[in-house]
């Protein structure tokens, strides 16, 4: 096949017997299995990626991983798509689509590239100053699109996530040479190992420096090392797997990446990993130097450069001239020079490089020492760069030793950052190193170290032997005892660094710091003259350091640019606060299976099949799945929520109660106690009877209710709202453990171990009596608010005559595992009678119109008992119990309080809606007294009926009033809340 | 008399768990024929010795299960221990520990109905779990005889280890079986 | 995610507890005695401090029993966990 012009000929990681198309930009290229993206694109001769964020400047690539700014690419289409991804990070797959973003139609050829020249009226603080009124957000759109990344999917993302949890003793973090040698040293001691690293494969820099461990090529060495781990039973190894975060207590979240083939079960799994001991070998990221036109496609990291040419058998350029402050940077002229690519010269902006340079200039090398580079030349492409002595360019216009290197390809080489992003996450201190240029980790929290250059250690040589120890110091620590063995070692290296943090001005060139923000150093400057002084608001103030890499590359330089214009020293400004994520994390990563039917756990009542099969509606209510209505052929909602209600009130009506919090308490004290839960009496409550009962927080405020049934002296069933149970039953334990541990009660939840099925109707006894029963169901043996234990059709239930509706009503429980039978006979024995299942719809309507209130509906977090009539249930009781006190203050008397009333409009056809407000001045349609809160059509009254809170409603039976809702206001009268049965004769039957 | 259902019997078509093989790493029997007694004491003497005479058990320690013949007993809070007992002798049993105890504060509640077992095994098991439970499940770090009460697909349960390798026991309340299997079909099927 | 350290459970991870708040915090009665200010007190100040502080958590994933535990506000360094039969932890803060 024909070999894309850029590509070496041979060498590489690549599998050259393994081609793969894609496309970028809508056009069609080819690359090679173990390709990047970007490194397929350079191979390709592309060279032009993206456009920059503010500006729209053309820009190509400037690393070859994470510290990526500018080729942000979106990959794939549909649902699947994703944005703002590095293509230095997108591995190459079969029929990859990748497009790049901010720009339009493409990178090559982009419409907004005229805003370039606009680009000295666009200084730090631009959008903040300009668009002032009237105000941000107005146009807050139209500059998002201008200066916008890539789009997010519309559609839901059919893809599958996954989580896992994972528990080690030892995590070691990043898999180059100093994580290799740790986690070789933490598994051979025999201490439970997982070793993530972000990329395809392990070695990390080892890939492409072509250096040599213990006497062999160091891949080698790195093959080995990756065969004993995998062979080893206590060790786990984890590519593509990100460690975004450390959080507290040693827990570090990894996102591991499936590829991007198109058949994967798994798109990518979240790892939450609970470590003993961490060992941070996340390397060092090498910096952009700041000269003018450093943004042209072509100025390349020195370590980019070197990695595309060896690990990638990419050729970045053809001739290139290389500019450092450091002795590392050299090391890419020996690699580039015998794959082809012309080093042109040797720029070192130090006076004096010493040996390193000397080296260079008997291996052949040009050495510019002392020199700067003052000017790129070309837009779309470098050309050539001027360099200068650095004394000249420190004079106004000087032209002196100018000199014009002809080349397309600028390697720069500024120094490394150490990658200490989790380390500081994990609240570990950094300490400024003068001679390395570079925070490093100072004192570190409990567990945590950092290895090889991640703690400033450089050279390999020390990677290895650093790395080592701190494997074996933190298996040490977990109380793992084998022998570790000896370390593996390399030859010693250079690594001086002088740092040069930016060229001095040029000609009012634009030196930039950050490419993707299109931050330069004059914006640095102007920050400092505005006299922002904190290094986090010069952040936001010129957005250095911000969105998908997070300044990996510039972060330093504008500290040392910042040190330079403020006159003060580095560690004095400190760094910007590492937050999570160390590099983007997908939506669909973090949310894992948490979506769709799994998004929250949904509980089904025992009669799930059976309201199924009556064709029931159904819907969440308090994380139960109930039925909302019972559809029936050919009739809409609405008429089958009126036959319901019809039923109810005119024959008899089945519904399921069984999500009803039930909890039994037992113990000589068990009254006591509930006594001091209720704000009514439950010490008076007679056996086998029930009393409707409220519970309230210590606020005073409403928080649950429902009936108390006192089963035997010293045994209740309390009954709770259905998505109350458990949070009842928890304050139930809280009281008991934490207030009164004197106490003799048990309090036992049985919501789930029984069944409740709520017969409902005047035909209620009648079908009651259908049944075998040795309850005596004569209404002068067991009347209203009464409870009987007994059998029914010989299981045992528990029977009680209350209800929600207002009818003649009884509660049945039976073991969960017989309800369904129960339903299924009652339905069977009932037809005659014309039962009817009913759903929430209708016994929402049904209590509505009978004016029992709903707590939550009918009462906020500011109702009290005395605001919906329990007043006179209150005086009667004379012991403490839970809020009595803070029905004491000033403020639980006033009687202007928010009260629950009916609230009956003029017109009987108008349902008022819920949330309409009751309005003191309705010609303004001011002043709020209250609002709806519960409304309907009632079948039985025909008429609409509803319940509010009124100011001082209680006393203002009989008032009109006026009640506005979005421009709309109805006359209507404050009621009684007992719009139905009033007398409660129904009830009692 | 009605017919007793367990929620396995209404599990529909598609929902099912399959023939117990819910994916080739998973295996998941339900417990069936089994009754479980909630048993709460504050007074764990009496407890003890009513246990002693009834069944011929030791209530276990923290975190721990104890068996004997038919009988399983698990430790659930320090004054509340879970019976599960063949289910024709749930009633009987339930009737003569509460008369042994009757002198005590002590509570015993049928939780037959209360709770759903299921028997999870295969290869994948720890896997599995660990996906939608914090807790350290593999062999080593669960032995035979721990109990934990922990949550599991976002769902509380009672996770047990009967014994092996390769097999845990599982009890979560009524009602959320469906979400469990859902969970556990999607999570093992890779 | 803190990992807190139940006396009955053993570390469990965060999401298993729910916090209770300061302790000791002592509720004051009968309600007729107590003045509008001390049941304030009672209701809604708490000291807050920036370092050592004793809080209540239930672990209601587990065991559901309420537990002490002492946490730094600032490191969230957790240093001791205790039953509520315990005596309750000294902080020096
Ligand atoms: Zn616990």
């Amino acid at each position: 096949m024909r070999m894309s012009a850029h590509r070496l000929e041979s060498g590489g990681r690549i599998d050259r017997g393994r081609p793969l198309a894609f496309a970028f930009d809508g056009r069609r290229y080819e690359g090679f299995a173990g390709d990047t993206l970007a490194s397929a694109l350079l191979a390709n001769g592309v060279r032009i990626l993206g456009r920059s964020f503010k500006l729209h400047r053309p820009r190509g690539i400037l690393g070859a991983w994470g510290e990526e700014p500018n080729a942000i690419v979106q990959i794939g289409t549909g649902e699947t798509t994703v944005p703002n991804l590095k293509a230095t990070q997108v591995e190459l797959a079969e029929a990859l689509e990748a497009r790049s973003v901010n720009c339009w139609p493409s990178a090559r050829s982009d419409v907004f590239a005229f805003l370039k020249m606009f680009g000295p009226l666009m200084p730090a603080g631009f959008y903040y100053k300009t668009f002032k009124w009237p105000s941000w957000h107005w146009f807050e759109p139209t500059v998002r699109r201008a200066a916008g990344l890539g789009v997010a999917p519309t559609g839901a993302d059919p893809d599958r996530y996954e989580e896992r949890h994972e528990h080690c003793d030892v995590l070691v973090v990043g898999a180059g040479p100093a994580g290799l040698a740790a986690a070789l040293a933490a598994t051979r001691a025999g201490a439970r190992t997982v070793l993530a690293d972000d990329r395809p494969v392990l070695g990390g820099a080892l890939q492409w420096e072509e250096k040599t461990v213990d006497e062999r090529p160091a891949l080698e060495w790195v093959g080995e090392v990756e065969g004993e781990l995998r062979a080893a039973s206590n060790a786990r190894v984890l590519t593509r797997t990100t460690a975004f975060g450390c959080y507290d207590h040693h827990l570090v979240a990894l996102a591991e990446r499936f590829g991007e083939q198109t058949a994967r079960p798994i798109r990518e799994r979240l790892w939450h990993v609970r470590a003993e001991q961490v060992v941070l070998a996340t390397g060092a990221i090498e910096r952009q130097l700041v000269f003018p036109d450093n943004d042209v496609p072509g100025v390349m990291l020195a370590s980019a450069a070197r990695n595309y040419a060896v690990q990638y058998a990419v050729r970045p350029g053809r001739r290139a001239v290389l500019v450092t402050s450091t002795d590392s940077g050299y090391d890419a002229a020996e690699s580039l020079k015998p794959r082809g690519i012309a080093i042109e010269a040797i720029v070192d902006t130090r006076m004096d490089p010493g040996e390193v340079a000397a080296r260079a200039r008997r291996a052949g090398f040009a050495v510019r020492a002392g020199y700067v580079p003052v000017r790129v030349h070309g837009t779309r492409a470098v050309r050539a760069i001027d360099i200068q002595p650095l004394a000249e360019t420190l004079r106004a216009h000087s032209t002196g030793s100018l000199l014009r290197l002809e080349c397309d390809l600028v390697c720069v080489s500024g120094g490394w950052t150490p990658s200490v992003h989790l380390f500081s996450q994990a609240r570990g201190q950094l300490r400024y190193d003068a001679e390395r240029a570079a925070f490093v980790p100072g004192s570190g929290p409990k567990g945590f170290q950092c290895a090889g250059s991640a703690a400033g250690q450089f050279a390999l040589r020390e990677c290895l032997t650093d790395g080592f120890a701190a494997g074996r110091k933190a298996a040490k620590a977990t109380g793992a005892r084998s022998d570790a063995g000896i370390s593996p070692i390399a030859a010693p290296e250079r690594t001086a660094v002088a740092p040069f943090w930016a060229a001095p001005r040029h000609d009012h060139r634009k030196a930039w710091v950050d490419l993707q923000n299109d931050v330069t150093r004059a914006d640095l400057e102007l920050a400092a003259r505005e006299n922002l002084r904190s290094v986090e608001h010069v952040k936001r103030y010129t957005t250095t350091g911000m969105a998908v890499d997070q300044g990996k590359t510039s972060n330093m330089n504008a500290l040392g640019i910042l040190s330079d214009l403020t006159k003060t020293p580095i560690p004095q400004i400190g760094t910007t606060t590492f937050r999570p994520p160390y590099d983007p994390v997908t939506l669909g990563t973090l949310a894992a299976r948490h979506v769709g039917p799994l998004y929250r756990p949904l509980r089904r009542t025992p009669l799930d099949s059976q309201h199924s099969d009556q064709g029931a509606c159904f819907e969440d209510f308090g994380g139960w799945r109930r039925a909302a209505w019972y559809t029936s052929h050919g009739q809409s909602r609405e008429e089958c929520i009126r036959a319901e209600k019809r039923a109810a009130r005119g024959a008899v009506s089945l519904f399921d109660g069984s999500p009803l919090g039930k909890i039994e308490v037992r113990g000589p004290d068990a009254a006591v106690f509930l006594n001091r839960m209720y704000c009514n009496s439950m010490k008076t409550l007679p056996v086998g009877r029930v009393r409707y009962g409220i519970m309230l927080s210590e606020h005073g405020v409403i928080l649950d209710d429902g009936v108390c049934l006192r089963l035997a002296e010293d045994h209740f069933l309390v009954s709770t709202t259905s998505g109350g149970a458990d949070r009842i039953f928890s304050g139930f334990e809280e009281w008991l453990q934490c207030e009164w541990p004197d106490l003799r009660v048990l309090a036992t939840n049985v919501t789930c171990a029984w069944g409740n099925i709520a017969i409902a109707g005047p035909r209620a006894r009648e079908l009651l009596s259908l049944l075998s029963t040795d309850v005596d169901l004569d209404p002068k043996a067991f009347p209203h608010l009464s409870v009987r234990c007994g059998r029914l059709e010989n299981v045992p239930a528990r029977i009680a005559r209350v209800g929600f509706t207002g009818e003649l009503s009884f509660e049945i429980n039976v073991a969960a595992g017989y309800t369904a039978a129960l339903w299924e006979r009652l339905l069977e024995r009932g037809a005659p009678l014309g039962v009817r299942p009913i759903g929430i719809e209708a016994l929402q309507d049904l209590r509505t119109e009978k004016g029992y209130l709903h707590v939550g509906t009918d009462t906020d977090g500011r109702t009290l008992p005395t605001d919906i009539g329990m007043g006179e249930a209150l005086a009667k009781k004379s012991e403490d119990f839970v809020g009595r006190r803070s029905l004491e203050r000033a403020e639980a008397k006033r009687p202007d309080r928010l009260q629950l009333v009916g609230l009956s409009a003029d017109d009987p056809g108008t349902v008022l809606p819920v949330g309409a407000h009751v309005v003191a001045d309705p010609k303004a349609r001011l002043g709020s007294q209250g609002y709806v809160t519960s409304s309907c059509m009632s079948e039985a009254l025909g008429r609409t009926v509803a319940l509010g809170l009124v100011q001082g409603g209680r006393s203002r039976h009989g008032e009109s009033v006026a009640i506005y809702c979005n421009g709309r206001l109805w006359p209507a009268h404050i009621v009684s809340p007992q719009w139905y049965d009033p007398k409660g004769e129904r009830l009692n039957a | 008399m009605l017919e007793h259902r367990t929620p396995f019997d209404s599990i529909r078509e598609g929902e099912d768990p399959g023939s117990a093989t819910i994916a080739r790493e998973l295996i998941v029997t339900p417990v069936r024929d089994k009754g479980l007694l909630l048993l709460q004491s504050a007074c764990l003497q009496a407890l003890q010795t009513a246990l002693e005479r009834e069944i011929g058990l030791r209530l276990p320690p923290a975190q721990q299960a104890s068996w004997h013949g038919p009988y399983v007993l698990l430790w659930q809070t320090p004054a509340q221990w879970l019976l599960q007992l063949p289910a024709r002798e749930c009633d009987s049993i339930g009737a003569a520990l509460s008369d042994r105890l009757a002198s005590a504060l002590a509570a015993i509640t049928d939780f037959s109905d209360a709770l759903v077992a299921l028997e999870v095994g295969g290869a994948g098991l720890a896997d599995v779990f660990m996906s939608g439970c914090s807790l350290d499940l593999r062999a080593d770090a669960f032995p035979p005889g721990r109990v934990a009460r922990t949550s599991l697909a976002d769902v509380p349960a009672i996770l047990w280890n009967p014994g092996g390798s390769d097999r845990i026991h599982c009890l979560i309340e009524r009602g959320f079986e469906t979400h469990l299997f859902a969970w556990l079909k999607g999570t093992a099927t890779r | 995610m803190l990992r807190i350290s139940c006396p009955w459970c053993g570390p469990r991870d965060e999401p298993e507890f729910r916090w209770g708040g300061e302790v000791p915090v002592l509720r004051p009665g009968p309600p007729e005695a107590v003045s509008d200010s001390a049941w304030a007190q009672y209701l809604f100040v708490r000291d807050n401090p920036k370092g050592w502080v004793r809080e209540r958590w239930v672990h209601a994933f587990g065991c559901r029993q309420w537990l002490i535990v002492v946490r730094n506000t600032v490191t969230h360094e957790i240093r001791a966990t205790a039953r509520l039969t315990e005596p309750l932890p000294e902080v020096t803060p």
